[in-house]
């Protein structure tokens, strides 16, 4: 079953995530959404190394390799109680010569991860399924 | 099948479009070969010496990030699974239902034997599906068990209690949504 899928929200309210998402390349930004798409409809584990470790134990990393390489990071949960029931998108990165970009990507990322844990509800939104987007718009 | 509203603005410029799907292949692709091996009990040495390649090859290819398919490739891999590599041009709005129904028992695929055996064993009580159609069974009425098996057009049916089929629909491979359990 799939698990919901939460964007990280910055102290200013802004969700950074649907932000990087829109600041991409068109190609980019489709095959990342392509991926996004992917894990809000199937069971992460089920695509093989969809979600891959990173140096940061509580954050995980969803790529999309084409003309720059995307790096997602995110983490399960983030609480402890819901780490095999959610998903939640932490910082929007890229790689260079096998380095972040920004550097301190991982460390932003863990960042968030704490403001999420500290306070849920104001530091994170819910990315919705499809499905629910279907809906929304045909009772408009 | 068509293309779901909230794709419709993406999905009308044709690089995102082509992009966005192009990305879900490689996702479904690696995705199945994984299920397949499982569903055989490979590891995936014992699927590299099926195919003649390298354990490392299979894990490269079992990435939902890996990209660089080749026909030829995936034939030595169905020709190892004992299944058939199946290529075909699809709509949009088809590939993106596709999406919607990606689970480990919508990729999973008998093989050649595991379907000769199948279909052996329920040869006798098969009865073409489209001769099932439409069919309302009420509880009094005589009942039939689960439809075990589907191949091809003929599903097998065994005498049972407690099977209502909902009047809707042709029984077509692989869909059983219509049928009901009272």
């Amino acid at each position: 079953v799939a698990k919901p899928v939460y964007d990280f929200v910055d102290t200013n309210g802004h969700n950074v995530i649907a932000e990087w998402l829109t600041s991409l390349d068109k190609v980019m930004r489709a095959k990342m959404q392509s991926k996004l798409d992917v894990l809000l409809m199937v069971d992460t584990d089920l695509p093989p190394k969809m979600l891959t470790d990173t140096n940061e134990p509580q954050i995980k990393e969803l790529c999309v390799n084409s003309k720059e390489a995307l790096r997602l990071l995110l983490c399960k949960g983030p609480a402890p109680d819901q780490k095999n029931k959610e998903i939640t998108l932490l910082f929007g990165a890229k790689e260079r010569d096998k380095r972040y970009v920004p550097r301190n990507a991982l460390a932003l990322a863990e960042a968030n991860r704490k403001l999420v844990l500290s306070n849920s509800v104001k530091h994170r939104v819910l990315r919705k399924a499809d499905e629910d987007a279907d809906s929304k718009t045909s009772t408009n | 099948m068509p293309i779901p509203k909230h794709l419709q603005i993406d999905l009308a410029d044709k690089e995102y479009a082509h992009a966005y799907v192009d990305e879900f292949l490689n996702v479904s692709i690696a995705t199945q070969l994984k299920v397949l091996r499982e569903q055989q009990d490979l590891t995936q040495e014992k699927l590299a010496n099926l195919a003649g390649m390298k354990q490392e090859r299979i894990s490269v290819l079992e990435n939902v990030n890996y990209s660089s398919w080749s026909i030829n490739t995936l034939r030595k891999l169905a020709h190892a699974l004992d299944v058939t590599l199946k290529v075909s041009f699809e709509s949009f709005g088809s590939r993106l239902a596709d999406m919607r129904n990606v689970t480990r028992q919508s990729l999973e695929r008998l093989s050649r034997e595991q379907e000769l055996a199948s279909d052996t064993a329920k040869a006798p009580t098969a009865r073409k599906a489209d001769n099932i159609a439409g069919i309302v069974m009420h509880p009094s009425s005589p009942t039939y068990d689960a439809v075990e098996e589907q191949s091809n057009n003929y599903v097998a049916l065994k005498p049972a209690d407690n099977l209502t089929l909902a009047p809707i629909g042709r029984v077509g491979a692989r869909n059983t949504s219509h049928l009901q359990y009272s």
